[in-house]
């Protein structure tokens, strides 16, 4: 397949400003096929809103993104086909159960009725949701939220996932779960971008990583690269910079 | 604390307002500015009844304070979810709560009007004005505490299907006798120009609404006890009304969830079909959606009945019309409601015309046959063929163009809602401010079935049947062509534009 000769995901020159603030600058990022891509970075560096972005869920001011060469903002319809989504706190269908929702979006993407069946007991069952088959969505905890949402993200069997803080909230038995469902995606062919604020779990999950900070990336590369022998929380300190409460801030937290 | 949310409450109404938000903000202040310039219109036309309007006017204002968050939605900027951590008590929250709901555009222009009762007073001397503007404050922080007791108390009985159709019972009447009370004034006087019999005005002026004007009226003639009673009627009830809303608040405010029948065997044929699905099973399922059209169809069956008083089954034929009608106006903010699941629609591929066509199948079939059996019912009990072509002729262009409607407006105006998982059922606080939607809705539909009506006049001007039931096929065509034509519209929309639609609906 064509597709294969390019990069899972390209962020060219991307760039979106709200108001006065310039959330994403002009970033430049690969993402290798194959590879279980790490974007991290402190509160407000942009990682949402680049994500967004890359996905097609949110129009740049500049710049573009490609999906396997597709370019999602000229050919939306194509670049949709590749890429599964899971956004970060964002509503779903909540009037639906997981099942009825799976159902739902799977129909929508032409999933054969018999083929679909099968893959939403596997998912609701693998990911331990099958119990709550007469629950609304509207009645999910965060967790379960957060895991109907990575089956949906799933459903399609998509080559690229985009996932949005998917440990989140999430306990860790079915942690476990999605980092074992994200390997063996990445090993039958898949590409997976994850953004995340737990170094140690990137560490774990991913091969490759980038740095976001104030709307720049700065730092991108094989995870071994960017940690250049350090831990790679001690790498994102260096390069985010931190900020420690000196011994007269908070003095009155001890009274 | 009273003192820092108001100040709060001041911030938060200055920072929304930039765009949709703060068109809304100025329509509703001019609107409400509007009806306060009738209020003391009224008073100062009126000469020796000027007494009697008054009180009816207070009583519709009353009524509005009462009945209109629960029919329009309100944001009430500063939430009790909001305080919910610190360390107060439910009374001490109800009533920072009411300090925080007397900041805003709706307690200052129903000031505005309630001064009404100043004009009033200075006819009756300079104790009387002054009694007047004291009675206009006092009425002021009534209505806002009774109005925020029934928002709360709704939001805490809304827990099934049939809690939130009932529910609208109430407010369905009482608008609709705000709007059509004539009816039952010439039913009860026998014309416009006797004026109120005494019985009734001796009513409006011992219900609540009519203290102050009591008060005033009491002040003009010397009659301290009666003045100083009513007063202190209207600081009493508002300190009940902090009471009850205290008691209300320790109430949770997790939303109830509707548990599902089957559902596990659903496997629809199509992306229209999943489509439609969905819908009619938001429709069965959302608490706010089940109120909103069991309010259309109590208003409409209200306004269709009352003639019944003085005797005229006229209005009958159309009262799944005016069902539809207002249908159309509670639906306007289709795509809004959603809130930012919208996100599902744009990442899935080459959908945007399955899902407008969808929505709009499903809207009719939720609306139609209600509609449609409420017309046959009507048509029945009146009987006459002549007014059986207008309920023929007028209702398959609204429910056609009304099936356009919703969703043309609803992706060319978003509106700004809290999303679906982080707000409750209660139409009175999470309903959206869709009043300027149902009235923009409900304008459209009398521009788009123009034609039909203007076949139907012509027709009863020439008293040529055979031309009114031309209305028919009309209606029928004209609907069709609307719900097909804006549909289409719509999905081009959500084509070319479903990131900012879902930017502007956002609130995450």
């Amino acid at each position: 397949m064509t597709t294969n000769l390019h990069p899972a995901l390209r962020l060219a020159r991307l760039t979106k400003r709200f108001a006065d603030t310039t959330a994403v600058d002009g970033i430049d990022l690969t993402v290798p096929a194959g590879s279980l891509f790490g974007l991290v970075g402190p509160n407000g560096a942009g990682k949402t809103t680049a994500l967004s972005m890359a996905v097609g869920l949110l129009r740049p001011d500049a710049g573009e993104a490609r999906i396997f060469g597709t370019d999602v903002w000229r050919d939306p319809v194509a670049a949709k086909r590749l890429v599964g989504v899971l956004p970060d706190g964002m509503a779903m269908t909540e009037r639906l159960t997981g099942r009825e929702m799976l159902t739902y979006l799977g129909r929508l993407r032409d999933i054969p009725a018999h083929e679909l069946r099968r893959r939403v007991d596997e998912l609701l069952s693998v990911l331990e949701l099958d119990k709550a088959d007469r629950t609304l969505l509207l009645g999910y905890s965060a967790g379960m939220r957060k895991k109907i949402g990575l089956a949906t993200a799933l459903l399609a069997a998509p080559r690229l996932l985009v996932l949005d803080e998917p440990f989140e909230a999430v306990d860790p038995l079915s942690a476990a779960t999605i980092r074992a469902i994200l390997r063996r995606f990445v090993a039958g062919g898949g590409s997976v971008v994850l953004s995340s604020h737990v170094m140690p779990l990137v560490e774990q999950v991913c091969d490759t990583v980038a740095v976001m900070n104030g709307g720049h990336v700065v730092a991108a590369g094989a995870i071994d690269e960017v940690r250049d022998g350090r831990s790679l929380d001690e790498a994102f300190v260096a390069l985010v910079g931190a900020r420690t409460a000196g011994k007269e801030e908070l003095s009155w937290l001890a009274s | 604390m009273v003192g820092v949310l108001m100040r709060t409450k001041l911030r938060v109404l200055r920072h929304s307002f930039t765009g949709t938000r703060a068109a809304q903000m100025v329509s509703g202040a001019t609107a409400g500015v509007l009806a306060a310039a009738a209020t003391v219109w009224l008073v100062l036309a009126n000469g020796d009844r000027a007494g009697d309007m008054l009180a009816i006017v207070l009583a519709s204002w009353v009524i509005g304070w009462v009945v209109g968050p629960m029919m329009s939605g309100t944001d009430p900027g500063i939430r009790r979810e909001h305080l919910a951590l610190l360390p107060l008590t439910h009374r001490q929250i109800a009533i920072a709560l009411f300090g925080a709901a007397l900041v805003g555009i709706g307690p200052a222009v129903t000031l505005v009007a309630l001064l009404a009762l100043v004009c009033y007073g200075a006819a009756l001397g300079g104790t009387a004005a002054a009694m007047g503007l004291l009675a206009a404050v006092l009425t002021v922080l009534l209505v806002v505490a009774l109005s925020n007791v029934v928002v709360t108390g709704i939001g805490g009985l809304l827990h099934s299907r049939w809690s939130a159709a009932l529910a609208a019972i109430p407010w369905g009447i009482l608008i609709c006798l705000a709007a059509q009370g004539w009816v039952v004034v010439v039913a009860v006087t026998g014309g416009p120009d006797k004026g109120l019999p005494a019985a009734l005005t001796t009513a409006l002026r011992a219900i609540p609404s009519g203290w102050p004007l009591a008060a005033v009226e009491a002040a003009g003639r010397g009659d301290w006890p009666v003045a100083v009673g009513a007063l202190a009627g209207l600081v009493a009830l508002t300190g009940a009304a902090l009471l009850v809303w205290g008691r209300l608040l320790r109430r949770p405010v997790t939303p109830p969830v509707i548990q599902p029948a089957g559902g596990r065997d659903w496997q629809p044929a199509t992306a229209r079909a999943a489509i439609v699905g969905k819908e009619l099973r938001t429709w069965s399922r959302d608490l706010v959606r089940i109120h909103f059209l069991a309010f259309a169809l109590v208003y409409a069956a209200t306004y269709t009945l009352l003639p019944l008083l003085i005797g005229s089954t006229d209005y009958l034929p159309l009262t799944g019309v005016f069902a539809a009608v207002l249908a159309v106006g509670a639906s306007a903010h289709l795509y809004s409601s959603d809130g930012t699941a919208l996100w599902q629609t744009l990442m899935t591929p080459g959908v945007e015309r399955a899902d407008v066509r969808g929505r709009q199948l499903a809207w009719l079939l939720t609306v139609g046959p209600v509609a449609a059996l409420l017309t046959a019912a009507g048509v029945v009990a009146n009987g006459r063929a002549e007014l059986a072509s207008w309920a023929t002729g007028l209702l398959p262009v609204v429910l056609g163009a009304g099936a356009g409607l919703v969703v043309l407006v609803s992706v060319h105006v978003p509106i700004r809602i809290t999303d679906p998982h982080r707000r409750g059922s209660n139409p009175g606080q999470d309903g959206g401010a869709i009043a300027g939607l149902v009235w923009l809705a409900i304008g459209a539909l009398a521009v788009l079935s123009a034609p039909v009506l203007a076949l139907l006049g012509l027709g009863r001007a020439r008293h040529d049947q055979a031309l009114m039931w031309t209305a028919t096929p009309a209606g029928i065509a004209i609907g069709w062509m609307l719900a097909w034509g804006f549909g289409r519209l719509a999905a081009r929309r959500l084509a070319r534009s479903g990131p900012e639609l879902l930017a502007r609906i956002g609130t995450t």
